[in-house]
């Protein structure tokens, strides 16, 4: 209900919105070569967006410029690309200072570890630097701390000239870090890691290492006025620290938060949550939602604000945030599982991204840019079968009623069973799937981490196929709900094809990169599949094992 | 080797799946071959029954584990007794399952409906109209025992009895939709079925003892 009210809303605003403003461009490009998984740049007159991954099997990770009218002006690709290029793309103003002077540029870093500052008009290399690799190279979110660019490296820190990317500082570190976004305040730079440990490098060199609990940081501390907040990934939930101090438990995977104007605003794969820390920090309450990627601020011209989130399920879209009480679903045709903040610029025009790779751009002028873009043809998740069975059902209840007072109970019976039959044959997919879940629940998993594997995909999804010609595996994955959303990004990601065949009970694998055999079966956390790929639920840290069977 | 595993359980090698069918086709062929008073008429009741059923099941494919034959293999096996019961309850399994789909699965479907049928003879082998509160008992109990039965073709060498257990639970919804459904033919059919049966049982024997009647050996 809650859901449809919540259709129905957009849809009037939409209407609104359309009816007050000149949509002057609006557009979008199928990138082709992997996810966005990060927020487009949209500058004066350019869109830059970067796609991560090589798992169509031929592509390689890119960076794009195309211009308000949707027309390419540059790209650049990483042939040596490793998986997961997540590091936000950062703009930087021409100015001069350490080095000598620079022109307006786009830095981009790699999961390789190479960074590179590029012309943002031409996109030809103006500098770049390398760092280290080890698994993985960049994957967190750069800063600029006036006339230095702060680089978050796999297992430290590094800072470069703006000018001409001369490495001016180095600190090691000893912990690995994943999406270990910097933040630079006025005495250090904090950073934290895969070890729950927060980092402050202090511009001498010198680093004070905090351990903040048993999890991850996998974003760039937040200032607060209560203090130095982290949202820290714990193996089954979360936890919000302030100052190393325990605040409040969340959800799973937490989202990389953010602070405009001392409001706080976080997410997990349960929940949406609104901090004020305008002083000290309180809850100003939580809405359920799905974010684990990036949270954007989108400012209006009254000096308000909205908080964009992207969805990370199958349904997809952005969640628009005002207060715990005003808040709203953006939908596009492309809906998909997404982590990428919508890019925003002047007078109200955005880029989203999804990982479809699909590039979305809007160009809205109005005076008052409540954006909100619904496509006509949304699904509302209506189940028409359930509808209509269980008015089958009730009807077959209503009309045997009779019988069962008069005590013919054979009559009754003869009405009543055609009823629950239909209703039961038609919603048996459903049914069996709760009742699945149910006993899975009533199991303890044995569990099927490998000591082997790195230690960032602890947590996160993992796929496991096991080929005559050795193993395969895909790790780091988040967001899937069954087997086979899972088997297929893994699959997708590895450019391995997957053959199905469909029977009563769902679909089942039939061959794994053409290789048949005698059949393949599946093992979740160690336990053996009885149920078809679509009903086979997963959770967000689960081992997915495919075998000959 | 006989078996090798696959994604429903252990698949037949090839050649192994036409000798059970052979051997299943021989069963029924000896369970056929008593003397009968009338055995064209037998044979024609006894075709039309198996094509209705077997017609009626392919019917049902799209409604999961909705099971016509569990019924009609009762009634059968009620009317015709135990050894036609069982024959009828091979034959549909066959020929349905070359529509449907073939495999280890088709034994354990053929014995677990000839079982069925047996139960019918058993339990329900009276003169007169069905016993319907008899009928609807023993839907529930061998629609039940039934898809336990078939079960046990997934079982190969890495399956332990827990994993067999949990099977099993995970397919209660199922069986519970098999017990529904075979109750509901038993209302709405089986009298018709056991009627139309018996009707032409009475008129092969009358029609038989009036001929045998007239011959004069002397």
């Amino acid at each position: 209900m809650r859901r449809i009210g919540l259709i129905l809303a957009v849809i009037c605003l939409a209407n609104l919105a359309s009816a007050q403003s000149t949509v002057t461009e609006s557009w979008e490009k199928d990138l082709e070569n992997g996810y966005i998984s990060t927020a487009p740049l949209v500058t004066d007159d350019l869109i830059i967006v970067r796609t991560s991954g090589t798992w169509t099997g031929t592509g390689t990770p890119h960076v794009f410029a195309f211009d308000y009218s949707g027309e390419p002006v540059w790209q650049i690709e990483n042939a040596h690309g490793l998986h997961h290029d997540l590091s936000p793309l950062l703009l930087v103003e021409n100015g001069q200072g350490c080095g000598g002077t620079w022109i307006e540029m786009v830095i981009v870093a790699w999961a390789d570890g190479t960074i590179q500052a590029l012309d943002i008009v031409t996109g030809l290399e103006q500098w770049s630097a390398q760092t280290e690799v080890k698994a993985w190279g960049i994957t967190g979110s750069m800063a600029l701390d006036e006339d230095l660019l702060v680089v978050p490296t796999r297992q430290g820190l590094s800072t470069y000239c703006l000018a001409d990317g001369t490495l001016q500082q180095r600190v090691e570190l000893d912990q690995l870090g994943w999406r270990n976004g910097v933040t630079v305040t006025e005495e250090a730079y904090l950073l934290g890691n895969e070890e729950g440990v927060l980092n402050t490098v202090f511009r001498n060199g010198t680093v004070i290492s905090e351990t903040i609990g048993d999890g991850k940081i996998r974003h760039p501390p937040l200032l607060t006025n209560a203090g130095i907040m982290v949202h820290l990934q714990k193996s089954s939930g979360s936890e919000i620290f302030i100052d190393g101090e325990s605040f409040l438990t969340a959800g799973s995977s937490p989202a990389m938060p953010i602070v405009y104007n001392d409001q706080v605003y976080l997410a997990t794969s349960k929940e949406f949550i609104f901090l004020d820390c305008t002083v000290e920090c309180y809850n100003l309450g939580n809405i359920p939602f799905h974010s684990n990627g990036e949270i954007s601020i989108q400012k209006l011209a009254d000096g308000k604000w909205k908080v964009w989130a992207p969805q990370n399920n199958p349904e997809g879209g952005w969640g628009i945030f005002t207060t715990p009480d005003d808040w709203m679903m953006l939908r596009t045709p492309h809906d998909d599982y997404t982590t990428a903040a919508p890019g925003f610029g002047d007078e109200g025009v955005y880029a989203l991204g999804n990982d479809k790779g699909i590039l979305m751009f809007n160009n809205t002028q109005q005076n008052n840019p409540v954006i909100v873009q619904i496509d006509e043809e949304v699904d509302v998740d209506l189940d028409y079968t359930f509808i209509i069975t269980t008015l089958i059902l009730l009807i077959s209840i209503l009309v045997s009623a009779p019988a069962f007072i008069l005590h013919l109970h054979e009559k009754m019976l003869k009405t009543l069973l055609p009823g629950v039959v239909i209703f039961l044959a038609l919603n048996i997919t459903m049914i069996s799937t709760a009742w699945s879940e149910y006993l899975n629940e009533q199991t303890e998993p044995e569990g099927d981490w490998d000591e082997s594997w790195p230690e960032e995909w602890r947590d996160t999804q993992v796929v496991v196929f096991e080929l005559p010609d050795g193993e395969v595996v895909f790790g780091g994955l988040s967001g899937h709900k069954t087997v086979e959303n899972l088997t297929d990004d893994a699959a997708l990601r590895g450019g391995i094809i997957i053959e199905k065949e469909t029977f009563d009970i769902g679909e089942w694998v039939k061959s794994i990169d053409g290789h048949e055999g005698a059949g393949w079966e599946f093992r979740i956390d160690g336990e053996r599949g009885l149920v078809g790929i679509s009903e086979a639920q997963i959770s967000s840290n689960s081992v997915i094992r495919w075998q000959p069977a | 080797m006989v078996l090798a595993s696959g994604t429903h359980g252990p698949v037949l090698e090839s050649g192994w799946l036409l000798a059970i069918q052979v051997a299943l086709i021989g069963a029924a062929f000896l369970l056929l071959t008593k003397p009968s008073k009338n055995p064209r008429r037998e044979v024609l009741l006894l075709s039309s029954i198996v094509l209705f059923t077997v017609a009626l099941r392919v019917a049902m494919q799209p409604l999961p584990n909705v099971q016509p034959v569990t019924m009609a293999c009762l009634v059968v096996g009620a009317r015709l007794g135990l050894r036609r019961g069982v024959a009828f309850a091979i034959m549909v399994t066959l020929l349905s399952n070359m529509v449907i789909s073939d495999g280890w699965w088709t034994l354990f479907q053929a014995s677990g409906w000839a079982m069925v049928a047996a139960a019918g003879a058993k339990f329900l082998n009276s003169e007169g109209a069905l016993n319907m509160k008899i009928l609807l008992y023993l839907s529930v109990v061998t629609s039940l025992l039934f898809d336990w039965w078939v079960s046990l073709s997934i079982i190969e060498s890495g399956t332990t009895f827990t994993d067999f257990m949990f099977y099993l639970a995970n397919g209660l919804t199922f069986d519970l939709l098999h017990i529904f459904g075979t109750m509901a033919f038993a209302l709405w059919l089986a009298p018709a079925l056991s009627d139309l049966i018996s009707e032409d049982k009475s008129l092969t024997e009358s029609a038989v003892a009036v001929g045998e009647n007239d011959v004069v050996i002397g």
